[in-house]
């Protein structure tokens, strides 16, 4: 029982998780069914001639569109607790499928620039703690202050028209290199290539990488860093840093103490726009042709594929409720204070 | 420089300021807070800092610390010693002040004081932790400690954070923190302000009983006069930034003491004065002690 109340915090945490897949999936059902047009009579029209209404209700059972609202959305429910969202109305494929060949590439992007993002942010805010160097704090502050300022595309179209059109260094923005080539074991590109032992592909890859990446490296960072700066500027003056050095703790100790301290502002951070990260990756997909989870949602709404657009959104809102659930829990293990059942006595 | 070189008397010479001076920068250009403050302590020896809010005594003790960074203020001196050695009170390139060696210091709040997120076996390993001392070491030195401040159960302690302590505990394990590097000088700013009168006298009979057997020199900075007598040999009384007086705490009520520090002594309520109507304040003390 005490390792429960020690490890509570993480337990109930992780236990909210399918909760909130299952409400925001039930939300997206009806979203969904929201959209204007009939799918069935969109797989219809496609057909010569006049169709009888049997036909029509042959197609309807066939696409899992019968019975009332309700009927469907028990029929969802049971297919969301299995693991199973049904077929594409369009394709007529798994759409587990569908989402699952599209969702790696898109979070390896996502993960590489967020791993730069971070690792820019700490290196900065490190610059930024470390040297008293005016020049060198005052610039520091003036790039974290482009946060949510400028969209990633335009970063994006710069740097092909530097790289690319003027001065030629990397390659032109036209998809990937192994698409469709290589045997799918992970699903991630970067993986599978060295998995099957592309060494050439994979350093083609990372080189066609560097524009999206760096993108969105230089986009992300100074949201990250106006928290970290912040973060670093408040810890500093507290008494907390005055006590450690009157106490005579060795400067490499206070600095990774302060570090600390500020990190989890960062963090939270994280949390708070790995939405809109998904967003600037689908937006950075197609503005260098990779294809990716993005395509799908885009395909889904125009052909009312009701099935692969409700799967596509309940995972996608999954993968954001696990990046939470992540953040959440880096957090509360950064800072204890953070865990629930704490109440500190300081206001 | 020879050790023979070395005057005798400064053997036992835990601190020594001359001359000392601190100018805060602000936006209209340095601001004197503290002015030509001279003062020498023995080990063990205690020393009260006394004056009304405002009067310097917080500045006068970050700056002998070491802890008000270049960007902040100017310190002049002529001459600053602990231990008998120099101290280097070159500016420091960091924004991180450089604390002069051998001088700890303690606040009034432990709570904001100490790392809100490191248990408390990780601020002692900060503190305690050097280039090949042994983990175990450490740990058996951190729970010495532990216990020497009267907190039961040391191990246990060890895996908490600040914020799983009593107020007491908290108050107790920064003064831990603060004596185990076994400074020449430990500053008490406020030490007590916050607490209630038993426990005050309490953490003050610990910080005192801890300095004697390390021989550490204490400063006492209080507002508290009663508490200044009872627990110092010297009293050093500031206004205004300026040194008023400098005495042996058992002469402060002497006739030769300034007009200011009658007026402060003025202030301290005694128990035949509560059916008085109006108590003293400073104010019109010093204009009493002035005319
Ligand atoms: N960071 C600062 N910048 C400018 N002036 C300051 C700063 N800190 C304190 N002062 C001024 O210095 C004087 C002495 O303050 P302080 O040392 O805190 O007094 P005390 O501790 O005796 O109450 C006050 O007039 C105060 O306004
Ligand atoms: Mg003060």
């Amino acid at each position: 029982m005490s390792w429960y109340r020690a490890n509570r915090w993480w337990v109930l945490r992780l236990a909210r998780l399918p909760l909130d897949i299952f409400v925001f999936g039930t939300i997206a059902f009806f979203l969904v069914r929201l959209l204007p047009g009939d799918p069935v009579s969109v797989a219809i029209s496609s057909r010569s001639g006049t169709v009888s209404p049997e036909a029509i209700a042959a197609v309807r059972t066939q696409m899992g569109l019968d019975g009332t609202v309700w009927d469907q959305l028990l029929r969802f429910w049971g297919g969301l607790f299995q693991g199973d969202l049904g077929h594409s109305l369009v394709t007529g494929a798994p759409v587990i499928d569908e989402v699952f060949s599209r969702l790696p590439s898109t979070i390896e992007l996502i993960v590489l620039g967020l791993i730069g993002a971070f690792v820019l942010c700490l290196v900065l805010g490190f610059l930024y703690l470390r040297f008293a160097n005016r020049a060198l704090r005052a610039s520091i502050r003036v790039y974290s202050s482009f946060a949510t300022t400028v969209p990633v595309f335009v970063v994006a179209i710069f740097l092909i028209v530097i790289f690319y059109v003027i001065l030629d260094w990397l390659p032109a923005p036209l998809g990937r290199v192994s698409s469709g080539t290589l045997p799918v074991i992970t699903g991630f590109p970067l993986v599978d290539e060295l998995l099957t032992g592309n060494v050439d592909l994979f350093g083609e890859t990372l080189v066609q990488y560097i524009m999206p990446v760096a993108a969105m490296v230089l986009t992300y960072t100074p949201n990250l860093l106006t928290q970290y700066i912040g973060g670093l500027d408040r810890e500093l003056v507290q008494p907390t840093t005055r006590f450690q050095v009157a106490a005579g703790v060795p400067r490499k100790w206070i600095f990774f103490s302060v570090f600390r301290r500020s990190l989890s502002s960062v963090v939270v951070v994280f949390g708070l726009f790995f939405g809109s990260l998904i967003g600037g990756a689908v937006t950075i997909e197609s503005l260098f042709g990779f294809g990716g989870i993005g395509a799908l949602g885009v395909r889904s709404v125009q052909s009312v594929d009701f099935t692969a657009l409700q799967g596509f959104l309940v995972v996608v809102v999954a993968v954001c409720l696990i990046a939470m659930l992540v953040v959440d829990l880096v957090n509360m293990w950064l800072d204890p204070r953070r865990r629930p059942g704490i109440e500190s006595e300081a206001s | 420089m020879s050790r023979l070189a070395k005057p005798l008397e400064r053997a036992d010479e835990a601190i020594a300021v001359e001359r000392f001076a601190v100018a805060y920068r602000t936006e209209f250009g340095l601001v004197p807070a503290v002015s030509n403050v001279s003062f020498a302590l023995k080990r063990s020896e205690r020393l009260a800092v006394v004056g009304e809010s405002g009067s310097g005594k917080t500045t006068l003790a970050m700056a002998i610390a070491g802890l008000l960074p270049h960007e902040t203020a100017q310190v002049d001196y002529g001459v600053a010693r602990v231990a008998g050695r120099p101290v280097d009170m070159s500016a420091s390139r960091s924004v991180i002040p450089v604390r002069h060696e051998g001088v700890s210091m303690i606040f009034q709040d432990a709570m904001t004081s100490l790392d809100p997120v490191a248990t408390i076996a990780h601020q002692f390993r900060s503190v305690l932790g050097k280039r090949g001392v042994r983990r175990s070491e450490i740990r058996a030195e951190s729970i010495e400690w532990i216990e020497k401040v009267g907190i039961p159960n040391p191990e246990r302690v060890l895996k908490l954070h600040p914020y799983e302590l009593s107020g007491g505990m908290r108050q107790r394990v920064m003064i831990a923190l603060a004596m185990c590097s076994k400074p020449a000088v430990l500053i008490a700013d406020e030490p007590t302000s916050a607490l209630d009168i038993v426990v005050s006298r309490r953490i003050m009979d610990l910080v005192l009983s801890l300095a004697v057997e390390l021989g550490t020199a204490v400063i006492v900075i209080t507002h508290d006069i009663d508490l200044a007598r009872k627990y110092t040999d010297r009293m050093l009384v500031l206004y205004n930034g300026e040194v008023q007086d400098l005495c042996s705490t058992d002469s402060v009520t002497s006739a030769e003491r300034s007009p200011y520090t009658r007026a402060l002594l003025d202030c301290v309520p005694r128990l035949q004065d509560y059916d008085k109507e109006f108590l003293p304040t400073l104010a019109r003390s010093i204009e009493r002690a002035a005319s």
